[in-house]
């Protein structure tokens, strides 16, 4: 009768559980988390451990463009240069011994010995204009694959230079020069050489007259709304012209230009140009797979610990119940962080040590429960009828114990995710994984603080939060449900 | 009084378990484990690899590890923590007894003080809310009290850090809170001034620990001030005509210590341990941190002095409890 009765609350109280303010906003937080956590792939289009430089580092947001000040930051641009976009000029007395072709995303400058009349100097130059209608970026990169091959040419000699000027600036920045002058020699094959000039390289900002430590080259070049023009020049010095005949070939492949932007995406980037968003979302998963799993561990350890301590009694439970109170009096985190320090960063290393060392508190509540219940008639009656120890601790005792473990479910998952994030935090998480700790980690360790990113430090602290609160409602809501001394008149 | 001298002789011997159950935990993780379990030699660090093998059988010898690992390693080990003996630093060379005593008065400091304040704030808050239950004022301590709950110390701490000191520093250039450190450069040697710039560096630190901490204990006491205030004993003081004042604190103070006393028990090893992450988030030089600097640097002599003295710590703390639960519940000393 009493275990009916029993039931019969728990029934019901289960029935008006989902209709409390409390649980329906919790679970509101749980669905948003799960919906992050298993859509993950689809939500976010970077992967958040490798991709890496996908707009200018410290971007920010999108829509961050409606604060006063932002408007007009850099987008992301992305020129690919391809060989029909380049505008092809030639000059200097042996000009016309420059001949051009173009093979499926090539182009070649062909330089003859044969078609000049003797000694002189020549020049290819390859134009291409572009609009730039952004604030000053931070940033540039310009990749030149080029491939030179000389062919019985012992005399000529070479040089490249790239240039970067407003359309009707004639000076400009030399952003590139290969004086002194490469010599040519019979049979070289230079291989691909990809020219990379990005603007943060020091030797680059010398060659266009710049001091990198007080100006930022990209900024100083594209200082107006306006267009621009790359200009690249290839400068001959031939010495004995037609006397040798012989060939010098240029080859460039698809130049790509990119002004990597200052705002971006949904959440901005972090120091490393990684978009913040993707790790958010990323990190929806982990967080919640290790909450939810160190829960279910601490739980079990706890429920099994409480059980047979408060139903065996005696030996058992004075044995148990002083190991639960010397392990929960251990200092935790400096032996987490002792073992992990011999064992290794692991993810599941950190699962495990979580719920090690956080059973015990679950472990004395499911005690004071199981005794208080062990003295209930119902109890008594199973004893009566024969049952086994076993079967009245797991099939009498511990079904009415499901509030309670639904109730240290919720409530442990915060304390995980706490952990886990914490331990990141300082540097011990699992590198491998993206979790929100570990975004507050690089952000606490790589200038996130001192460039207030608020963009890279509110986001994980938010969420960590959202999801700590949406259990937490949960949790209390259970409580004020199952265990109706506590609940507020 | 013969059950107040087995009393805390029991309690003792409770918290030397506790003392040698840290102690045989980082014997095994930093003695057995890396040279018995994962293969490392000591020896190997410390010696050319070409010098013939009496070279490092010497070395063996000098610093015990020919000898079996229990009892005379553990013997060995056990004795020289207890006469605090930690050896050199592998990072500073110096002795590390000496690192940490630079160190644990800081730390010291912001435990006892933060402990303090959440006393001190949790009795307040908890009475006054039990009082006033069912109104506003109740429900928005309790609230209050379930979030600090659910909120870690370092959380508070960065999100304090970020509005309170990086922020008003970059954006006005007001130096409102220290972004990190222990004391200023370069004060002048007046007591005062060192004083003061030590609390502006402690301020934020204890705030965020203070906010963090308090609401378990303000939670735990009024639950507790709201059950005993049904209790007979409680009708008949106002049916006498007590003041409401002179209950709360000549009765239910009395009667609720005990229990909430025992609970501070149960948090106080995690708030102590809890340093080594907010201590590193504001530079703090204390214990905490220099745990962590020495997990990073491999500096195992100063990890073990490090757990070692947080074990110490925390042992002592509790005693100090127990012996505080001694004298507000009698029962103990029936028992």
């Amino acid at each position: 009768m009493q275990r009916m009765l029993a039931r019969k609350s728990q029934r019901t109280g289960w029935k008006t559980l989902f209709r409390r303010k409390m649980m329906i906003a919790g679970m509101c937080l749980l669905a948003l988390n799960i919906v992050m956590a298993s859509l993950a792939p689809y939500l976010a289009w970077h992967n958040p451990i490798t991709d890496m430089q996908v707009a200018d580092d410290y971007a920010m947001p999108e829509w961050a463009s409606a604060l006063p000040g932002c408007s007009d930051l850099p987008r992301n641009m992305n020129m690919e240069i391809r060989q029909q976009e380049w505008t092809v000029s030639y000059s200097g007395s042996n000009g016309k011994a420059w001949t051009s072709f173009s093979r499926s995303t090539e182009l070649t400058l062909q330089y003859d010995q044969r078609n000049t009349s003797g000694p002189g100097e020549a020049t290819a130059s390859l134009t291409y204009q572009f609009q730039y209608q952004y604030a000053p970026p931070k940033t540039f990169v310009l990749r030149i694959p080029v491939n030179i091959t000389v062919t019985d040419t012992e005399t000529v000699a070479y040089r490249i230079t790239v240039t970067l000027r407003r359309v009707g600036d004639l000076k400009g920045f030399v952003i590139h020069d290969s004086f002194p002058p490469w010599r040519s020699s019979n049979y070289i094959k230079w291989g691909d050489l990809v020219l990379i000039l990005h603007s943060r390289n020091a030797a680059l900002a010398r060659q266009a007259g710049i001091n990198p430590l007080y100006q930022n080259i990209a900024t100083e070049i594209f200082s107006e709304k306006s267009s621009y023009e790359l200009l690249i020049n290839l400068f001959l010095n031939d010495k004995r012209g037609a006397e040798a005949p012989g060939k010098l070939e240029a080859t460039f492949g698809n130049v790509s230009f990119r002004i990597p932007g200052l705002l971006y995406g949904i959440l901005g980037t972090n120091n490393f140009g990684a978009d913040i968003w993707s790790q958010l979302v990323w990190g929806a998963r982990i967080s919640l797979i290790i909450g939810v799993s160190a829960a279910i561990l601490v739980v079990v350890v706890g429920l099994l610990v409480g059980l047979t301590a408060g139903y065996l009694g005696g030996m058992y439970d004075q044995t148990l119940m002083f190991l639960t109170d010397t392990l929960n009096q251990l200092p935790h985190l400096p032996i987490i962080l002792t073992i992990m320090l011999v064992l290794g960063r692991n993810i599941y290393i950190i699962v495990a040590l979580i719920s090690i060392l956080s059973w015990m508190g679950v472990a004395r509540q499911m005690r004071a429960w199981v005794l208080s219940l062990r003295e209930r008639p119902f109890v008594e009656a199973a004893v009566a009828a024969g049952g086994s120890r076993s079967y009245i601790a797991f099939h009498v005792i511990a079904p009415q114990l499901v509030p309670v473990v639904a109730y240290y479910l919720a409530m442990r998952v915060p304390n995980a995710v706490f952990l886990e994030a914490g331990l990141s935090l300082i540097g011990f998480g699992d590198p491998y994984f993206p979790s929100w700790g570990k975004i507050l980690n690089e952000a606490y360790n790589f200038g996130g603080f001192s460039k207030l990113a608020w963009w890279w430090i509110a986001p994980p602290i938010t969420a960590i939060l959202l999801l700590a609160l949406g259990f937490v409602l949960i949790g209390y809501t259970l409580e004020e449900v199952f265990h109706p001394r506590l609940r507020r008149r | 009084m013969a059950g107040m001298g087995r009393y805390l002789l029991k309690r003792g011997i409770d918290r030397l378990v506790l003392i040698l159950t840290v102690v045989s935990l980082q014997f095994i993780l930093l003695r057995v484990v890396p040279v018995y379990v994962l293969g490392f030699d000591p020896t190997a660090f410390l010696i050319d690899p070409n010098s013939p093998p009496e070279v490092a059988n010497i070395l063996r010898r000098q610093y015990g590890i020919d000898e079996p690992v229990f009892p005379h390693q553990f013997a060995r080990y056990v004795l020289s923590l207890f006469t605090f003996q930690f050896g050199y630093s592998f990072a500073s060379g110096k002795p590390v007894i000496g690192e940490i005593m630079d160190r644990l008065p800081n730390t010291v400091a912001l435990d006892s003080l933060s402990m303090l304040s959440i006393w001190t704030i949790a009795l307040i808050a908890g009475l006054y809310a039990a009082r006033k239950r069912g109104s506003r004022m109740d429900s928005g301590i309790v609230v209050l009290a379930i979030w600090s709950y659910v909120m870690p110390a370092w959380l508070m701490g960065l999100i304090m850090l970020m509005g309170l000191a990086w922020a008003p520093q970059i954006v006005w250039g007001i130096k409102l809170f220290p972004i990190g450190g222990t004391t200023s450069p370069m004060l002048p040697p007046d007591l005062w001034i060192r004083l003061a710039d030590y609390l502006w560096h402690l301020s934020l630190p204890l705030m965020s620990v203070v906010i963090a901490g308090f609401g378990w204990l303000t939670y735990y006491m009024r639950s507790m001030t709201v059950s005993e205030l049904g209790q007979d004993y409680v009708v008949t003081a106002r049916a006498k005509g007590v003041k409401e004042a002179s209950i709360m604190r000549r009765h239910i103070l009395k009667s609720v210590s005990a229990p909430v006393l025992t609970v501070l028990a149960m948090q106080l090893p995690g708030l102590m341990a809890g340093g080594v992450i907010f201590e590193s988030i504001f530079s703090w030089y204390g214990m905490g941190r220099y745990m962590l600097q020495s997990i990073n640097s491999f500096d195992y002599p100063a990890v073990q002095a490090v757990l070692f003295m947080q074990g110490l710590v925390a042992a002592a703390s509790l005693y100090a409890l127990d012996i505080a639960i001694m004298y507000t519940d009698p029962r103990v000393r029936l028992r």
